[in-house]
């Protein structure tokens, strides 16, 4: 049981990350991290992954009025292990949270994040992704769409960009038989409640934060949580959560806009033609299509 | 109490007697006989300590600098590839003055794959900032682990500590070792009580932040440094108080029939106890051979080697471990010791033992023969033995 | 240049860690911006939502409703882009 919030009033009012961070001008990432402290309190003890968040604080200087641990780009999980069980032995209320970004989740720091998973130490892992390495500024990994335009893959006269589908970490996660879900910044209380329910679980949990990337997918500063909700709504980025390997799906929109809407805004899209919009249509539909049957066949 | 114990027993006992709270582990021979010591003990309840298995090296360093950041007695223990790949933790641990102690049971480094004994993962540790002890017998390894934990904790060092004993040689090896009563470890080792890096909520800390600037990076660097050198007086003092403890005396360097000698063999870890006795042999027909024993690699002792060294005529560095294109890693350090006296002794590098290769007695009376070779010449070499 | 043993030992002090958290406050951010946000607070109607999308925490509320601190608005627009009744808007910063 937890202290579900019901609307935008029932919100702490208490922030735990102020101003005065080196990050981009209207950033999602810094926007999830203040959600979550929000939202978990302030015994909180956040640990991250080297990447664009690692910046927040740069000496001497800290906008975060929690506890904060930065360490090596792949192992947040397991830092967060040793973090987790020195409070236990130390009698310290503490919940500790890991905050990386998808490419230190999805590809370096998959074995160290697979084993705090299995071990069931009360972490709450938040991946923010921005679907690329974004603070290298913006090449492939895993977690980057297809048709995507990112430094490594970029479209030219023999390709059109990203070739490979990407993994789907919620799903794998899931399959440890810890809570995972999607979250977006379009619909904060879904997120925060994410995040409430799994503190009260005190199990290991992974939620996966969408996290448009101004400079990574060339949007306007102004609209990334209008690119969040555009996703949502065009069932790219579903919300669901995984609980005890049954999956629910959080949020079916009355209306699937079309995906065109969505790919409109950003520049790493630019390169499509219709054709390819269709292409990247056809695989939203029929992921989304195999969430609803998951839901309905009561499995992953 | 008098027990007959491996060297990975003796080990166990020290990281119990020690009262270490927080232990991440990953199995790699020769080691993996510590954490089952551990582990069963803990499954018994004599350990009172949380015994963590991980995923892999790197996520135990992970793990034991998430363990030491937020302020509890943290050890572990790895070997050479596993040292290998938590290699950048190493600095890390280092670089935000953690005091974790780890024990390293040495062991030749891939490729070609080898499961028994050289230097090379130990010493490859040297510029990471860790404090490196070289124990010769498992009692000094037991003793070593404990004083490690002292060391490591000190206001005037706060760097994590690494402990070595030779895989196999002295890992799996029983030798007569005697175990302090727990009430006396107590009284030698107080509880940990960070004050420079905790994790509590009532008071929040930033820790491993982001320094983008050269000169406060290089502040925090100097730091580091000035911690090592503060090191060997901390060092010389704990091992004082073990000697009062126990009656068991370690220092930074050992010395072997130095006294009136002309040449001296040079020697780290296990094999010391094996070139001893060959310099008593030699002793006995007349010949002035002394031994140095390098216990303490990291911070070097400049000062300790320049004096037990600067009369020698002639001086043989027997390396287990290799800088291939270069000669003997300990070579080159101590030779860097002796650069600023008047006489220099001529200098050879002896390879002996890579990948657990045995090492005899009478190898060490050719090694003599070849450095007499070389003064003769006036020009130290390297050898392979 | 320093000899290494005048090295002056810092202790607990010569850590990298930070203690006074939330100290970001005196980085001035504020001067990245281009355009600053204007509210109307006739049209506001308090739903909070400027307060919890805006990233560096500029909004604190108040009694008549959002109160922007201008010190660290980095003028990303996202307050203007998502108030339901477009009562912030985007003006241009006067300051060179």
């Amino acid at each position: 049981m937890y202290n579900e919030l019901k609307a935008l009033s029932d919100i702490p009012e208490e922030d735990f990350l102020i101003g005065g961070s080196p990050t981009c001008s209207g950033c999602p990432a810094e926007i999830g991290l203040k959600m979550a402290l929000k939202s978990l309190g302030k015994n909180t003890i956040v640990v991250n992954s080297s990447g664009c968040m690692s910046l927040l604080c740069n000496y001497p200087y800290t906008p975060l009025k929690v506890s904060w641990i930065h360490c090596a780009i792949e192992n947040a999980a397991a830092t967060a292990t040793g973090i987790a069980r020195a409070m236990r032995l130390l009698k310290r209320d503490a919940t500790v949270i890991c905050y990386a970004g998808d490419g230190a989740t999805y590809d370096i720091g998959i074995g160290s994040l697979s084993g705090m998973a299995a071990r069931g130490d009360p972490i709450i892992y938040i991946c923010y992704n921005n679907q690329a390495y974004a603070n290298t500024g913006n090449q492939w990994d895993t977690a980057t769409p297809f048709l995507a335009n990112t430094k490594t893959t970029p479209p030219g006269k023999q390709s059109k960009g990203n070739l490979i589908p990407h993994k789907n970490m919620i799903k794998i996660m899931g399959a440890h038989g810890i809570y995972a879900a999607s979250a977006s910044p379009a619909y904060p209380l879904d997120y925060m409640n994410k995040l409430r329910k799994a503190q009260s679980m005190n199990i290991p949990a992974y939620i996966e934060y969408f996290s448009p990337c101004i400079p990574g997918w060339g949007y306007d500063q102004e609209k990334g949580i209008k690119v969040a909700r555009l996703a949502t709504e065009s069932c790219f980025w579903p919300l669901y959560e995984i609980e005890n390997n049954k999956l629910t799906v959080n949020y079916k929109p009355k209306q699937m806009k079309s995906v065109k809407e969505f790919v409109q805004l950003q520049d790493r899209f630019r390169h499509l033609t219709d054709y390819d919009i269709n292409v990247i249509q056809g695989l939203v539909t029929t992921d989304w299509k195999e969430l609803l049957e998951a839901e309905t066949c009561k499995r992953i | 109490m008098n027990e007959f114990l491996t060297g990975n027993e003796a080990v166990a006992w020290a990281a119990r007697l020690s009262r270490a709270q927080y232990m991440p582990n990953y199995p790699i021979t020769p080691q993996t006989e510590i954490i089952e010591t551990l582990a069963q003990w803990h499954a018994d309840g004599n350990l009172e300590a949380d015994f963590c298995p991980m995923d892999s090296e790197h996520s135990v360093m992970s793990a034991a600098i998430g363990g030491s950041a937020s302020g509890v007695r943290v050890f572990t223990a790895s070997s050479s590839q596993g040292i290998e790949l938590m290699h950048e933790m190493l600095y890390i641990a280092s670089g935000l003055r953690l005091p974790i102690v780890m024990v390293n049971c040495s062991r030749g480094l891939s490729a070609p794959i080898t499961l028994l004994c050289d230097h090379n993962d130990y010493l490859g540790m040297r510029d990471t900032g860790w404090i490196m002890v070289n124990a010769q017998n498992n009692q000094e390894a037991l003793d070593s682990t404990i004083m490690a934990f002292k060391i490591s904790e000190d206001k005037d060092v706060l760097l994590p500590s690494v402990v070595n004993l030779d895989g196999y040689v002295l890992s799996y090896t029983m030798e007569p070792t005697i175990v302090p009563e727990q009430g006396m470890v107590d009284k030698f080792l107080p509880p940990y009580r960070p004050t420079h890096a905790f994790f509590d909520p009532k008071r929040p800390m930033v820790q491993g932040i982001a320094v983008l600037d050269g000169v406060n990076y290089t502040h925090f660097r100097k730091q580091v440094h000035k911690a090592q050198l503060n090191a060997k007086h901390v060092i010389e003092k704990t091992c004082t108080q073990w000697h009062k403890a126990t009656g068991r005396h370690y220092g930074m360097i050992e010395k072997y029939e130095m006294d009136d000698a002309e040449m001296a063999i040079v020697t780290q870890g296990s094999v010391s106890t094996t070139a001893k006795a060959e310099v008593q042999e030699m002793r006995k027909q007349g010949m002035k051979i002394g031994l140095l024993r390098l216990r303490v690699m990291r911070p070097l002792p400049k000062e300790e080697i320049r004096n037990a060294l600067k009369d020698m005529k002639g001086v043989a560095v027997v390396d287990k471990n290799l800088a291939p294109g270069v000669g003997g890693i300990a070579h080159s350090e101590i030779r860097d010791c002796l650069y600023d006296i008047e006489q220099q002794p001529i200098m050879s590098s002896f390879i002996m033992g890579l990948g657990g290769k045995p090492e005899e007695m009478k190898q060490f009376a050719q090694i003599i023969d070849m450095l007499k070779k070389d003064m003769i010449d006036k020009m130290g070499r390297v050898r392979f033995v | 240049m320093i000899e290494e043993h005048k090295i002056k030992y810092e202790g607990a002090k010569g850590v990298p860690v930070i203690r006074e958290t939330g100290n970001a406050t005196k980085v001035h951010t504020g001067l990245w911006r281009t355009e600053r946000p204007a509210i109307d607070y006739g049209r506001c109607i308090k739903c909070k939502l400027c307060y919890l999308y805006c990233p560096v925490t500029a909004y604190s509320w108040t009694r008549k409703g959002p109160a922007c601190n201008y010190y660290f608005c980095k003028g990303c627009g996202i307050c203007a882009e998502e108030c339901p009744v477009k009562a912030i808007t985007m003006v241009k910063e006067e300051r060179c």
